[in-house]
């Protein structure tokens, strides 16, 4: 039953180009990236119980890197991207060694300290980002598959490209939350204090599941400069770091596909919305109060639940 | 098993504990010796929670040596105290409430076999750890809350999964935190049988605090007494219960 679910969801979004228009193909693409940064952080918060707000620090180290890299003449997206993730990795490694020591809330604001670092260096040092102007990809990015060249200017090429990607992220994603390591993350967040006094290294595991993250972020922001063409500071500012947090806590936390619901419903919402005014964050702000009320668990994690429920009651 | 019995496995030098200025531990020496039931008594505010958190790793003492089978723990974080089979359980319920009870005794097993850090294989392969964890809800009677969630157990049975937990770690000593603490009386007495069971089953050495004097005196073989963060005395049950010094400072008319 489930599995028929996903593989019909799946058959769905590789049909979607196909059957769209150009506009929600590229709003497609924004959810799958999205959703995927959102999944990404939520193994943070959702599975290991950690706040971070300095994850659009990684987001933007992606971004940049693939926009730098670009800028100087690389063609290889798949160089690119082994070197986005590289960079970004080396920078949760750091960034999370000097901040896994704190809980909670001394967690969320020295990741967020960390985040706005990476913002001023990428707002301030204009020589080699582009200052506030942000970075505009000069060169069209050339996918070489097999000999054969496709351009990911055109939103179908780019769609395919991303969910490729997202869907191998959300692999090792799904893979890790199913591991011994999984659980030891959920014990984390539920008993860090059992879970230490049980033989585990609360430090340690910690910097594991933020460089995991972290670098996944990465994966996310070197999709999303191909998909707006640019880098900008915007991404790295600690407000774009509050847009997983919305759609994780919008899906379900809780819930593995949660954040990615969330995404969807984010930009569903904002595209409704602003047929009738621009100023829509008013608006999703309004709406999100009794949808955080009906759906305590997220969207999906409620439905889910509550689906669960159903079952074992016939059963 | 006779001669195991007379060496020491927890030996305690002239340990000091202070919060700030408030002196809680000042200067206790005491050994246990391995198997058996040993118990820790003293009265509210004698010092057993804190005596236990400085053995177990969770704040280093400020002055004074704790040897586990001869090895010097002093100042060990508590994962490395539990890799040497030290374990302990909490007066207040510790467990990962909204886990399976399967999934809670499964924890500490994945880190007891060092598979923390296994990221891309399927836990339901490792079938020795289910097997192992079936073993544990069986010997606690458990088996039949499997895959219920933790949060929704009776307040006896989540005490359960807790030394459950401690259990799975394979330890060589527990440190039992006032295990039948907020029990009913038929609740105390399934735990008080188990924790017999289990200490003739297994090598484990028990070494429990209580408040209950009839569990105290019914279950251990040695009891030690705490008094104003001081050792006031030791012995057998039957000494304890004649010691008048003991009877001064703790339990009044009550024996």
């Amino acid at each position: 039953m489930k599995k028929v679910f996903i593989f019909l969801l799946i058959l769905f979004f590789l049909f979607l180009p196909k059957i769209s228009s150009e506009y929600w193909t590229f709003i497609a693409i924004e959810v799958l990236i999205m959703g995927f940064f959102a999944m990404s952080f939520n193994l943070l918060m959702g599975y290991s119980g950690l706040l971070s707000f300095g994850h659009a620090g990684f987001f933007g180290v992606g971004a940049y890197t693939t926009a730098i890299l670009l800028q100087h003449g690389f063609n290889s997206l798949f160089l690119i991207l082994l070197i986005a993730i590289i960079v970004s990795l080396i920078c949760s490694v750091v960034i999370g060694y000097l901040s896994v020591r704190q809980d909670e809330i001394y967690f969320a604001m020295i990741t967020l300290g960390f985040g706005m670092m990476l913002y001023t260096i990428a707002h301030n040092w204009t020589d080699f980002t582009g200052g506030s102007d942000g970075l505009p990809l000069m060169n069209e990015p050339i996918l070489n598959l097999f000999g054969k060249k496709i351009s990911l200017i055109s939103p179908e090429n780019l769609y395919f490209f991303t969910f490729v990607i997202v869907f191998i992220g959300i692999l090792i994603l799904w893979k890790i939350i199913n591991s011994p390591f999984g659980l030891i993350l959920k014990g984390m967040r539920e008993n860090k204090n059992r879970l230490n006094f049980s033989g585990g290294n609360i430090s340690s595991i910690r910097l594991f599941a933020f460089t995991i993250s972290g670098t996944l972020s990465g994966v996310a922001g070197f999709l999303f400069c191909l998909f707006s063409s640019m880098a900008t500071p915007d991404f790295l500012h600690w407000s774009f770091s509050a847009k997983p947090v919305i759609m994780s806590i919008l899906g379900g936390a809780w819930n593995f596909y949660g954040p990615m619901v969330g995404a969807a419903i984010f930009f569903a919402l904002e595209q409704f919305i602003k047929m009738y005014t621009d100023n829509w964050m008013i608006f999703l702000g309004i709406l999100l109060i009794p949808i955080t009320i009906l759906f305590p668990k997220g969207v999906l994690g409620t439905i889910y639940d509550y689906a669960k429920k159903r079952y074992n009651s016939k059963s | 098993m006779t001669t195991q019995k007379k060496d020491t496995i927890l030996k305690v030098d002239n340990i000091h504990h202070s919060y700030g200025k408030f002196k809680v531990l000042n200067g206790i020496s005491l050994e246990v010796k391995r198997g058996g039931i040993t118990a820790l008594i003293g009265p509210n505010g004698a010092g057993k929670t804190t005596f236990y958190n400085v053995i177990s790793g969770k704040f280093p003492p400020t002055r004074g040596k704790i040897y586990f089978n001869n090895i010097d723990i002093t100042g060990f974080p508590p994962h490395k105290i539990v890799k040497l089979k030290l374990l302990r359980s909490f007066q207040i319920t510790n467990i990962f409430p909204e886990l399976t009870v399967e999934e809670n005794i499964l924890i500490p097993l994945i880190l007891k076999r060092g598979k923390c850090y296994s990221f891309f294989k399927d836990l339901k392969k490792y079938k020795e750890f289910y097997i192992e964890a079936e073993n544990i809800m069986n010997n606690l009677g458990l088996i039949e809350f499997k895959n219920r969630t933790v949060s929704e157990l009776a307040y006896g049975d989540k005490r359960l999964v807790e030394i459950g937990i401690t259990f799975a770690s394979d330890p060589e000593m527990i440190l039992l935190d006032e295990p039948t603490a907020g029990m009913n009386p038929a609740e105390t007495e399934r735990t008080v049988n188990l924790i017999k069971d289990l200490s003739e089953k297994s090598n484990v050495t028990f070494f429990i605090t209580e408040h209950d004097m009839n569990v105290v005196f019914s279950v251990s073989e040695y009891i030690f007494v705490l008094h104003q963060g001081s050792l006031l005395a030791q012995g057998t049950p039957e000494e304890i219960k004649n010691n008048q010094e003991v009877k001064e400072a703790y339990l009044g008319g009550s024996v």
